[in-house]
């Protein structure tokens, strides 16, 4: 690799990774850490947990794609927190912002019922979408109410999941781990 | 004298993205968020915690009981 390649991806690197925390902080300051809607920044901090490469490359895909205002982010996560806590098995809860063209909504799928100390019990299968220009992303999301510290599930593979984020009471788990 | 610029570059948007980031519309919540029963629930839930009879700590979260339907 020659100096001047080496110094371009410095320069990617630096300003993805110095962008990251930022955006990310401010959210967190306002407790709008609703995990669709800070996905991308939650994900690439995530990778880096699990994964020895993908992780730049999702640090830089977070930094150069556009992102919810603060204002949406605490939109989206306060239909959160009202689904997680308030809404049955199949309800869902919406909002819209029509000055920003940006919509949300949140639909509970299922909540398991399990006995014993391990396993996922009382956790919330959920549907997170999210509308910026009329581009729609979804989010599949298991949030689990766990012990504290409990940080960790196993997949489907059987590998330990740490989760994307404790907030609120809930542990949430990104759900392609699941399936 | 092409990687003093960059370097600079680098420094400078750095810096500047800083001060964007707390001067911009971004930073600033445009409905009463802090007021609502929402963010009233985040702060008291994040912050709460039980302990077991086994000297482990919980969360508040009330779908803990899920694990016990005696506790249901």
């Amino acid at each position: 690799m020659n100096s001047s390649k080496l110094i371009t991806f410095f320069f990617i690197f630096f300003l993805a990774v110095s962008c990251t925390p930022r955006s990310l902080s401010v959210a967190q300051k306002n407790a709008c850490m609703a995990p669709s809607a800070n996905f991308k920044a939650l994900d690439a901090i995530h990778s880096t947990k699990i994964h020895a490469i993908l992780w730049a490359k999702k640090f830089a895909k977070q930094a150069s794609s556009k992102e919810l205002s603060l204002s949406d982010k605490c939109r989206q996560t306060q239909i959160l927190i009202k689904a997680l806590y308030g809404l049955r098995d199949g309800e869902s809860a919406t909002w819209e912002n029509p000055q920003n063209n940006t919509s949300g909504k949140i639909k509970i799928l299922n909540t398991i019922v399990q006995t014993g100390i391990w396993g996922y019990g009382g956790c919330r299968d959920y549907l997170s979408y999210i509308k910026i220009d009329d581009k729609l992303e979804t989010f599949k999301f298991r949030a689990c109410p766990k012990e504290l510290g409990a940080f960790e599930l196993v997949d489907s593979a059987g590998f330990p999941i740490p989760g994307h984020l404790y907030f609120a009471g809930w542990y949430f788990y990104d759900y392609r781990f699941f399936e | 004298m092409k990687k003093y610029i960059i370097i600079f570059l680098v420094f400078y948007l750095n810096s500047i993205s800083a001060l964007y980031a707390e001067n911009s519309k971004q930073g600033k919540i445009d409905f009463d968020w802090f007021n609502s029963e929402e963010y009233k629930m985040i702060k008291k839930m994040h912050n709460c915690k039980v302990q077991y009879l086994d000297g482990s700590f919980g969360t508040c979260n009330p779908y803990n009981s899920y694990r016990n339907p005696n506790l249901r």
